[in-house]
């Protein structure tokens, strides 16, 4: 059947309003990384890398040393809130750890970013953090859960 | 194209590395035809690390006053993310500007860069690959603290500083060449001449391999007339793996040809004054004592004022019984001679990393209505010791007091430590219960349960205990200020007109000193810092192995490894916490800035600096409670100008109206008001500097830190104000 050019104005006007809508839903769409997005498994990965290569300058506990930054608490907080995952995980595999960067790949930088979380008090979910940087930077870094009382 | 390990072990074997400079070749400050000579405060300039010889900080400047701080804008910034082969994110430079051009370092090779001081204009770069030697074997990497300026007042300038590698590098201020006449085509290999082990004895003395030998520098050579003074430095973090390293050492270079013109070994050697203070010969084998502060100098008496910091094994110091001199100790020298005039230690068998940590800062003061030529010492331990800088006689009485003693086996502790009656301390000396966290009962009694369960508390001085093996009490001796101050490397810096002295410090350092032995067949040393019950670990420096071209593994870790295959090692389980519910240990103030009137020995006042950390703002356990603003952890240093202290936040916070950031504050000098604070996108990484050029100031910081890479900012008032 052919359609009425008004109904295909209207037809293309609704997909285009559509999409739209659907872009300005993804961009609103940012999560918090207290809403579950990453998995004990995937926390348990990073903590092994973590182990291997950042725990001898960050410490076991975390605690940083020196001018050696802690990663839990407070002062990582404030560097990291608001920043998106894929912030910290680029900076990880782009620069860390500083004696060796770019020895762990963008799926191990991942895994330790949950490991980070999970040692910040961050619950876990049941779907782990995605390895692909677009879907990492929906997900925002707040130090508290967003609209606790 | 060599094989790495080929490559490595082709270098190590060959005394000189072949160099491949890069130079961005422009041209420097659009001078008119006079010889400008010599820069000063005075004239606008600001031509040292900290602005003068006498270490002040201080420049005369008030276009930027209490009236107009919060007016400040940006005049220009300059990224540093492409220098080096990957961005650096601890930017410590303090810039130098001399008659409208603005040097520092940047970037994670240590580029020098000649930026137009009014308008960020990239000049010239110098960047110097110095292939494994700095980026395997550099105990200092990164772009470190800045450089320095040379001049004959005549028209012959030079910029220079130390490389990662450990060279003195001299460019010409125009154009950032080589300057060809200085040293070796304009460097000097200061690994030359450092050692370890005992000068004059074959078999003993070894001068250390100068690709692999462990000795450099962060902070910048001290330049006042036509000498450059030159520290030395080791790496950083608590876990050395030899007693007998490379020795500490304080030098001194002609400015205009790089001859050596003295060197003062901070450990005696035998037959020198002081040798006798580390028992047992032990002066022998251990090293460190390195001078890793920059210097200052007096060139009216001739002498130069040295910093020296902890010998070998910050915590333990068994296998150095005695003082050791001249750990831990300020220095006068004669600038011309390296001879020691006189000095005082500070911390006598030096075992709580009190290193002297900043420029002793050199103010005329009146004391009881006659004027002193004094010496003022900040210090991590918070008091600042001051003493006539002519005879090293101390200003107000010193006494000796008893301390508590160690019961590690094999340590022997000093029996007294000094303690001024004046000043007061400015900061923590040790935890007591009124110090810990009392946001609410039910955190001050979780924090007193945690502290009973692993932790021994103390007065100052209270020394390391041998970390209990199965986790429990004690696991650490719970200090403060050992580690990070107190005042550490920012240091602090004086009004020289109304010989008030502004003190940074960080009032929240907890130091946990816990011992344990090191994994059988890795070294010669007994203890290093480390938890009980938890596998060994060598802690590295934030830039140890970070510079461009770093390899992959740290040798320490080699070592470590090999030794843990042999004798592998586990963890008992988790080790204990150290903060409660994520809180800090200690209540606030987190961070301070204290003014201290020199010719009285008072404190004028404190002030936290820093707006309350954003997760103790918003921390939901905090809900209701009246939380007076904290001020920040962290290790901050200022800039002083004719009326106003300034100095930026060291952490990330949210204030309203603004986006996360940090703050550059101004404070009133004489009530430690704050005037004005003004955004930044990142804590302040480097101590702030101010100028004046074509009738304008300049206040210039570094920010760095967390997502946000280096970046030197230029503030001023906008334009027509």
């Amino acid at each position: 059947m052919t359609l009425r050019p008004f109904v295909i104005a209207a037809i293309a006007l609704a997909a285009t309003i559509g999409s739209s809508a659907m872009l300005w839903a993804q961009q609103s769409a940012m999560r918090s990384v207290w809403d579950g997005v990453y998995t004990d498994a995937q926390a348990n990965r990073g903590k092994a890398a973590f182990e291997q290569n950042c725990a001898k300058c960050h410490g076991g506990q975390l605690q940083g040393m020196d001018e050696i930054p802690p990663l839990s608490g407070g002062h990582f907080m404030a560097d990291w809130e608001t920043q998106s995952v894929a912030d910290l995980v680029q900076r990880i595999h782009n620069t860390m750890p500083m004696d060796n960067p770019g020895a762990l790949s963008t799926a191990s930088s991942t895994d330790v970013v949950a490991y980070l979380l999970s040692q910040n008090h961050i619950p876990a979910g049941t779907a782990e953090i995605p390895v692909d940087a677009s879907m990492q930077s929906q997900i925002r870094i707040d130090p508290n859960k967003p609209g606790a009382p | 194209m060599l094989h790495r390990k080929a490559l490595i072990a082709r270098l190590s074997s060959v005394a000189a590395v072949a160099l491949t400079p890069f130079l961005f070749v422009g041209q420097a400050g659009a001078q008119s035809g006079q010889p400008y000579g010599q820069p000063s405060t005075a004239k606008g300039d600001w031509p040292m690390y900290f602005a003068d010889p006498s270490g002040s900080r201080y420049s005369p400047q008030d276009q930027i006053n209490a009236s107009n701080f919060n007016k400040l804008e940006v005049a220009w910034h300059f990224k540093t993310d492409s220098l080096g082969a990957k961005p650096e994110y601890k930017l410590e430079g303090t810039p130098i500007e001399v008659n409208g051009t603005v040097y520092t370092t940047a970037g994670s090779r240590r580029d020098v860069i000649a930026l137009d001081a009014r308008t960020g204009e990239l000049k010239w770069v110098y960047s110097m690959n110095e292939g494994v030697r700095a980026a395997a074997y550099a105990p200092r990497q990164l772009s470190g603290r800045g450089v320095s300026y040379w001049t004959d007042g005549n028209g012959d300038e030079r910029i220079i500083y130390v490389s990662p590698g450990y060279r003195l590098v001299q460019l010409s201020a125009k154009d950032g060449k080589p300057v060809d006449s200085f040293g070796d085509h304009g460097m000097v290999d200061l690994k030359v001449g450092a050692y370890t082990g005992v000068i004059g004895q074959p078999g003993v003395y070894k001068q250390i391999d100068l690709t692999t030998g462990e000795i450099g520098l962060h902070s910048t050579p001290t330049v006042v007339g036509n000498i450059v003074f030159v520290g030395s430095s080791f790496k950083e973090g608590s876990q050395p793996l030899e007693q007998n390293n490379t020795k500490g050492l304080t030098r001194a270079f002609d400015a205009r040809t790089g001859k050596l013109l003295w060197t003062f070994h901070n450990i005696p050697q035998k037959g020198e004054p002081g040798y006798e203070s580390w028992l047992n010969n032990s002066a022998d084998f251990n090293g460190n004592t390195g001078t890793w502060a920059s210097m200052t100098v007096d060139p009216e008496l001739g002498n130069v004022y040295v910093p020296v910091e902890d010998p070998t094994d910050d915590a333990y110091g068994g296998a150095r019984p005695g003082n050791d001199l001249y750990g831990d100790s300020i220095l006068c020298l004669d600038m011309n001679t390296g001879k020691l005039k006189w000095f005082y230690q500070i911390t006598h068998h030096p075992i709580w990393d009190y290193d002297m940590s900043s420029p002793p800062l050199l103010a005329d003061i009146v004391v009881d209505g006659k004027p002193v030529k004094a010496v003022a010492v900040p210090n991590k331990q918070a008091f600042l010791f001051m003493f006539d800088r002519v005879t090293g006689k101390p200003i107000w009485p010193v006494t000796e007091k008893p301390v508590p003693q160690s019961d590690v086996p094999g340590e022997k502790t000093s029996k007294t430590q000094p303690f001024p009656s004046k000043p007061p301390a400015y900061s923590r000396q040790a935890i007591t219960n009124d110090d810990l966290i009392d946001f609410t009962p039910e955190l001050k009694a979780k924090a007193q349960d945690l502290i009973k369960k692993y932790y021994k508390m103390g007065p100052m001085y209270l020394p390391a205990v041998v970390s209990n093996p199965t986790g429990g009490f004690p696991s650490a001796s719970l200090t403060i200020g050992g580690l990070s101050g107190g005042t550490n490397w920012p240091g602090a810096g004086f009004n020289p007109e109304t010989h008030v002295a502004f003190l940074p410090a960080l009032n929240a350092g907890v130091s946990l000193f816990g011992l344990v032995p090191l994994p059988e067949g890795l070294s010669d040393l007994k203890y290093d810092e480390g938890v009980g019950g938890q596998p060994f670990r060598i802690g590295a420096g934030p830039g140890f192995g970070s510079a461009s071209d770093a390899p992959k593994v740290s040798l320490d870790d080699q070592r470590l490894q090999a030794a843990l295959a042999a004798h592998p090692q586990t963890s008992i389980g988790p080790p204990p916490p150290r903060s409660v519910d994520g809180l800090p240990l200690v209540k606030p103030p987190y961070g301070t800035l204290t003014a201290i009137n020199m010719d009285q020995g008072s404190i004028m006042w404190q002030v936290a600096h820093g707006d309350t950390p954003d997760e103790i703002k918003n921390n939901p356990a905090l809900k209701g409670v009246n939380i007076p603003k904290t001020g920040q952890a962290g290790n901050v240093g200022e800039v002083i100008t004719k009326n106003l202290v300034v100095m930026g936040d060291p952490l990330y916070s949210t204030q309203p109206g603004h986006p996360r950031g940090s703050y550059l504050r101004g404070y009133d000098q004489k009530t430690g008001e704050q005037v004005g604070a003004v955004w930044m996108p990142a804590p302040q990484s480097g101590s702030p500097m101010t100028y004046s050029f074509a009738g304008k100031q300049y206040i210039i910081v570094a920010v760095s830190g967390g997502n946000y890479s280096g970046d030197y900012i230029a503030f001023s008032l906008p334009s027509g104000n």
